[in-house]
């Protein structure tokens, strides 16, 4: 008769121990390590992402001073056709839905415009950043105090602009806040004035 | 007898090379993390040296605004473009490929177009400790007793010329001129040498400018024509 009270199969079950301990270890270093690759990469990601929205608050500091219809229009008339944010040839239509130069790649939408351009130069055509500015996100009110007052809300991305989905996606957004008088100038001074620091439509 | 008492010496032999294995792989893994805090330190200079650079572009192209850079209708070979550009007209744009130092004791930024021998746009590590006013890094051609470092900064800026636009104006009386479609694409390469005696790494930053005078009353008034 076999003696099955044996000690037989206790190597197979250490060897499993082991095995299944050193395996957890190493998958737990190999998901720190991602993780930590992915989150290095998000500094990165960002810095791009607050360059893009600072080229989209740029644009919408030149047209509220450059927009004729700006100094006299609430609502900014205008903003998609006249004047753009893209670096139009002379050549252009400037009225057209989308157009590019120098790998600017600039979209009339309708409700705003949106610019995107190859952080990194050419030949890195998926890597792209989107800076991004609704006309409603260029608030215009009167104010008897500080006559006209704009608030900005620029929003730029690391990735291209309609891509939403994107898991790595980064958003930065720059608000801006600044009076023009009756006549479009910009009150005190030449600059625009900070007010307050407050990036809100409502005082 | 007992015939399978304890290991056998091939087994001990197996056991030891799995356990060898299993350490040296999460030692190495260590190894190589420590390498990359070295690689994320430069990655750090890297990036607080290319934003250095935009800002200080952005505050070129601001002073220039303040100051004067108002659109010359008689002046037709591509004024308009330099007077929002100043000093980095030319030397950082047309494909050239420049570097920037900061102001060292209340002076002006100091561009200069990349020599095109030996290590174009390498930047030197200050050596003397350095004060308050001066910046640690600059660019090489600055020169007192400065070593090399294993950076370069390159900045390329690529304005785009647009002839001037005439816009009717809601003063039914002028036309006023426009270039406000005069932008550019500023980017900044830093590369640098990481265990290696090229540029193996680098970092990359790039926005858009805008020239903001184009529609300040004064530039208006100054391009009225009249009509």
């Amino acid at each position: 008769m076999k003696n099955y009270s044996s000690n037989k199969g206790f190597v197979l079950l250490y060897a499993l121990l082991v095995a299944s301990i050193v395996l957890v270890i190493g998958l737990t270093l190999s998901n720190i390590i991602v993780k930590q690759l992915i989150i290095s990469s998000i500094s990165r990601e960002m810095n791009n992402a607050y360059y893009a929205a600072n080229a989209a608050r740029e644009c919408a500091q030149m047209l509220a001073g450059v927009n004729d219809a700006a100094k006299t229009d609430p609502g900014l008339v205008g903003i998609t056709a006249a004047v753009s944010c893209g670096g139009v040839p002379a050549a252009t239509d400037i009225t057209s839905a989308s157009y590019s130069v120098n790998d600017i790649n600039f979209n009339n939408l309708a409700n705003g415009f949106y610019l995107e351009y190859v952080p990194e130069g050419s030949g890195l055509a998926n890597r792209v950043a989107c800076g991004q500015l609704d006309v409603q996100s260029i608030l215009h009110y009167s104010d008897p105090a500080y006559d006209n007052a704009h608030v900005i809300h620029a929003r730029g991305y690391n990735t291209k602009c309609l891509n939403p989905d994107s898991n790595r996606r980064v958003e930065r957004i720059l608000c801006y806040d600044f009076d023009l008088n009756q006549n479009g100038d910009p009150i005190a001074g030449t600059n625009p004035v900070l007010y307050d620091g407050k990036c809100d439509a409502t005082r | 007898m007992h015939t399978n008492r304890g290991f056998t010496l091939i087994e001990t032999f197996g056991a030891i090379a799995i356990l060898i294995f299993a350490v040296l792989g999460p030692l190495s893994l260590l190894a190589n993390n420590i390498a990359d805090g070295a690689l994320i330190k430069d990655q750090l200079t890297a990036s607080y040296l290319a934003q250095e650079a935009v800002e200080a572009i952005i505050n070129i192209r601001d002073q220039n605004i303040n100051t004067e850079a108002k659109y010359d209708p008689a002046d037709t070979a591509q004024g308009h473009q330099l007077g929002w550009l100043g000093s980095l007209a030319g030397v950082c744009t047309g494909g050239n490929v420049c570097n920037i130092d900061l102001p060292v004791s209340g002076g002006n930024f100091s561009v200069k177009q990349c020599e095109t021998v030996d290590d174009p746009c390498q930047m030197v590590k200050e050596d003397l400790s350095p004060s308050e006013n001066e910046p640690f890094y600059l660019y090489r051609s600055f020169g007192f007793g400065d070593t090399p470092s294993t950076f370069k900064r390159e900045v390329k800026i690529e304005a785009i010329d647009a002839t001037p636009e005439q816009i009717a104006s809601s003063d039914v009386s002028t036309t006023h001129y426009f270039w406000s479609h005069e932008i550019a694409k500023v980017t900044v390469k830093v590369s640098w040498k990481f265990k290696s005696s090229n540029y193996n790494k680098s970092y990359t930053l790039s926005t858009i400018i805008y020239d903001k005078t184009a529609g300040t009353p004064a530039t208006q008034s100054l391009v009225d024509t009249g009509n």
